[in-house]
């Protein structure tokens, strides 16, 4: 007999799993790492953007600068988000299919929203590009550009940027809600409960979502650093084989290094203020788990919590690092070093992610789910096909990459060879090394 | 079954999943055939040094950017979204059932945006060759990708000689994701797409020139008439169509010759539309040297998408009962034997958790009059397809029927119409699902029945 409260899970599809559950729970981490990377430069960027959008309105010199910077890496970052985050969409059903349809469908439309949310707010980025002067190039900006920059419109500018903040904020709302549904079959078939469950109230979903919305931020901290870095080596490159004028380089070049040297200081002290904030929503959330997943996660008894207790010791040191980066931001060794300790921080969170996952899951009122479970049909030679097949498909993106990385022109020279404006008019094509065509 | 219900009212899950996947299939087929293109194009012009020819890629590369990798993309995550919340099972199913084969198409879809991406930034930063490469290396992720999704899509109509992994034994095992990739439609499904791929692709050149303010008239129609030889192969969609309803099922193939009016028609806008598109492509366009302006281009456009919507429609439409050929009914209840079986002996309630109130025991549910009780199997069985007050709402279907008649219609369902799936649960369910389709079609004159029908458990135990 069925009680009012005895969980609904549904049973886990007879098809079964093609391969080791921990093969795709591999998967489904490293994927994921990949995804969060982007996002957090999506999403952590976007909040640091609205703030540098507002700076400039109030006349602070580089801000609009920065931001511009930032919107013109936007769409690809978004397209990368997406792609990348196709893999852990997969693995997540491949793994938790029950729970994750259960609570995709209890959300219903909320659910539906979020690809709805990705699309408005993506044409909502180009429209601010396309409407504010800021084409969607890597074309660095010349020294007259940056001086010149976020005059165009900054007031629509602030307005889309507040348009495509809310629309990722959502789309980070709807993520955070579906895995605390997803989490607690308890929750499910409360009584009086209809509709779309686009917020799960008395649980830990609030605090999970502050815990991904900060984190974020202090990811895309780092990511704006990294392109104040990038951009002050490539403008080295550039002033030694630019055939400009020796006054334009002086002008162009420091109007580059200025907007350069201000997104490393702002990129490390927002990735350090952010850091220190995510201890705050870290705590919140560790407290708003399920005392038997808390207890389990603290316990140090599995690998994935072991993982995640060690990876709290490099808090101490990525506080050290992000400080001794933040006082001294012309020294690369030390944001070098605070990324690497970040990357393996967020190796160590994931990780406890997962444990707390499995923890919920595996208590008796959400089914006593187990990924040992899963009836296992092995397909070798497919998996084999995969792993042949994303080396082969890397390695072409890398090269890809660097023939593109290669290719870039100096500053001067970006007008002529930038691609296509949004009215569909432009330059005639000039291919790089070539001459004309 | 065993999920929630996602409820769309008026309109239907069903539908609203036609309407992402249709928006997403055009789109997807111009990403696909737009790759041909470019390459093809970008070849030729880099060799004849044909400027006018790569300016226009270039601003074309920027309609690729802005229309298939955003609302491209994104739709194909929605269509993913979308078929999730409407049927669970069979999505999980289909991502149970080919998961390296989705983890290749992720492979394949990271190389062909990144690929597409480099090209559009790549003009005036790449040389000829690399630029040219780059090109061919979206088309080869774009059309792998197209590949691999038509595998699967096309599993689900025909199957082939495929069993599920825990029935079939050693090797077949191992092959068990190849034998459902290379099903019987496979091959020509493919061609199929892929020459929609190029009409898209034909169609979209057109449109894009006559965006092109600073393009004089002749130019635009040069670069119209490169485009048209993409559009004449849509002639061919004919007898390729021929080709793969012959794979179909005899269901399948009857439905749509007929069987079932709603395909057969759309059957026809589909094949007529391109007939339609490739005869003015290869008369008009390749012939004649014609010139399409701005609003004949969006009018082929919109053709282009009427055809590759209808066919669509066709395809879906033509698989029921089923939502994964001989292995899943459209409601999401597994087709064999075994699990048949279960189900009548255990109830159809004992596995639909979500059709019932969260706060009842399946035990106060059974004690429920039997219309009441009927609403829940109801639920569990029915509603996946028949929205109340929506389409294919109940009500109109049963009008003044008898109770004998309903009860027979219900018991001999599949029998009577071959596109709907068997009743399963026990006769006391089934007794319910009659009482309960009497109350909604006129719940004012609704009377219990006295007694049960002594030919309702007849019925039952001979049907099916």
């Amino acid at each position: 007999m069925l009680l009012a409260n005895t969980p609904a899970v549904p049973g886990l599809d007879p098809i079964g799993l093609p391969g080791h559950p921990l093969i795709f729970a591999g998967l489904l981490l490293l994927t994921q790492l990949l995804h969060l990377l982007f996002m957090n430069f999506v999403l952590g960027g976007n909040l640091i953007a609205v703030g540098l959008n507002i700076a400039g309105l109030c006349g602070h010199a580089n801000s609009a600068a920065m931001a511009r910077v930032f919107y013109k890496m936007l769409p690809v970052a978004i397209s990368m988000t997406i792609t990348t985050g196709v893999a852990p969409l997969l693995f997540v059903q491949v793994l938790y299919g029950p729970y994750f349809y259960s609570s995709t469908v209890l959300m219903g439309f909320g659910w539906f929203s979020f690809f709805v949310a990705v699309l408005v707010g993506f044409y909502l980025v180009y429209w601010l590009l396309f409407k504010t002067g800021v084409s969607p190039a890597l074309t660095p900006l010349s020294g007259q550009e940056a001086l010149q920059a976020g005059t165009a419109r900054p007031v629509l500018r602030l307005v889309l940027s507040l348009l495509v903040t809310a629309c990722l904020l959502w789309v980070g709302w709807v993520m955070a809600n579906n895995h605390e549904l997803s989490l607690r079959p308890t929750l499910w078939r409360a009584p009086g409960q209809t509709g779309s469950r686009w917020y799960i109230p008395a649980t830990a979903t609030l605090p999970r979502y502050l815990h991904d919305v900060v984190g974020a931020t202090a990811i895309a901290g780092l990511w704006l650093a990294a392109v104040g870095w990038w951009r002050t080596r490539r403008a080295r490159t550039a002033g030694v084989s630019a055939g400009v004028t020796i006054s334009e380089s002086r002008e162009s070049s420091s109007a580059e290094a200025s907007v350069s040297s201000s997104l490393i200081r702002l990129g490390l002290a927002v990735a350090l203020l952010a850091t220190l904030a995510q201890i705050g929503t870290g705590i919140l959330l560790l407290l708003k788990l399920h005392p038997a997943v808390r207890s389990s996660l603290l316990a140090f008894n599995s690998f994935t919590g072991g993982v995640w207790m060690l990876s709290l010791l490099l808090i101490p040191v990525l506080f050290t690092l992000l400080a001794y980066a933040s006082i001294r931001p012309r020294t690369f060794r030390w944001y070098a070093l605070t990324v690497v300790v970040t990357l393996l921080l967020v190796v160590g969170m994931l990780f406890g992610r997962e444990h707390v996952r499995l923890a919920h899951l595996g208590l008796p009122e959400a089914g006593a789910f187990s990924l040992g479970r899963w009836d296992v049909y092995p397909q070798y030679v497919s998996l084999a096909v995969f792993a042949v097949l994303l080396v082969a498909g890397l390695a072409t993106v890398a090269l890809m990459l660097k023939w593109i990385l290669q290719g870039v022109q100096p500053a001067a020279d970006h007008e002529e060879l930038s691609p296509p404006e949004p009215s569909l008019a432009g330059q005639p094509p000039v291919h790089a090394g070539a001459g004309q065509n | 079954m065993d999920y929630p219900h996602f409820e769309v009212s008026r309109l239907g899950a069903g539908m609203l999943v036609a309407i992402v996947a249709i928006i997403h299939v055009a789109i997807a087929h111009l990403a696909v055939g737009a790759g041909l293109f470019l390459a093809l194009a970008h070849t030729i012009a880099t060799r004849r040094n044909d400027r006018l020819m790569l300016d226009f890629l270039r601003r074309y590369s920027l309609f690729l950017v802005l229309v298939p990798f955003v609302a491209g993309a994104v739709t194909g995550v929605g269509i993913w979204v979308t078929i999730g919340l409407a049927s669970p099972p069979s999505t999980s199913a289909l991502i149970h059932l080919f998961v390296w084969g989705w983890a290749i198409e992720w492979v394949f879809f990271i190389v062909e945006i990144v690929a597409g991406y480099i090209y559009y930034y790549g003009w005036g930063r790449l040389t000829p060759e690399r630029h040219t490469a780059v090109a061919w290396i979206y088309f080869v992720g774009a059309f792998m990708s197209l590949f691999i999704i038509n595998g699967i899509v096309t599993f689900m109509l025909t199957p082939g000689d495929w069993q599920p992994p825990a029935e079939a034994v050693g090797v077949s095992a191992q092959l068990a994701f190849w034998k459902a990739l290379f099903n019987p439609s496979f091959w020509p499904s493919l061609f199929l797409r892929t020459i929609s791929c190029l009409a898209f692709a034909g169609i979209s050149v057109a449109v894009v020139a006559n965006f092109v303010r600073d393009y004089t008239r002749e130019q635009r129609h040069r670069i119209i008439n490169f485009g048209s030889y993409w559009l004449a192969p849509f002639g061919l969609m004919v007898p390729f169509a021929v080709w793969y309803f012959a794979t179909l099922p005899e269901d399948s193939r009857r439905f749509a010759m007929g069987g079932a009016i709603a395909m057969t028609l759309f059957m026809a806008f589909g094949l007529v539309s391109s007939l339609y598109i490739g005869g003015y492509a290869y008369f008009g366009l390749i012939r004649q040297k014609r010139y399409i302006n701005r609003e004949t281009s969006l009018l082929l456009l919109a053709v282009a998408f009427v055809a590759t919507g209808a066919m669509e429609f066709v395809r879906e439409g033509v698989r029921k009962p089923y939502l994964i050929h001989g292995y899943m009914y459209s409601n999401g209840v597994i087709a064999t034997p075994a699990w048949r079986e279960r189900l009548s002996k255990e109830g159809i309630l004992a596995h639909a958790r979500f059709a019932w109130p969260a706060d009842m025991t399946l035990e106060q549910v059974n004690a429920l009059p039997l219309h009441e009780k009927g609403k829940y199997v109801f639920n569990a069985q029915c509603r996946h397809c028949h929205e109340p007050g929506g389409p294919n709402a109940i009500e109109p279907l049963i009008n003044n029927a008898s109770r004998e008649l309903v009860t027979h219609m219900t018991a001999e369902l599949n029998r009577i119409k071959s596109f709907m799936p068997p009743f399963v649960g026990t006769p006391e369910e089934m007794r319910a699902l009659v009482e309960y389709q009497l109350y909604v079609a006129n719940p004012k004159e609704y009377r219990p029945p006295a007694t049960q029908p002594a030919d309702v458990a007849m019925a039952f135990s001979t049907g099916n």
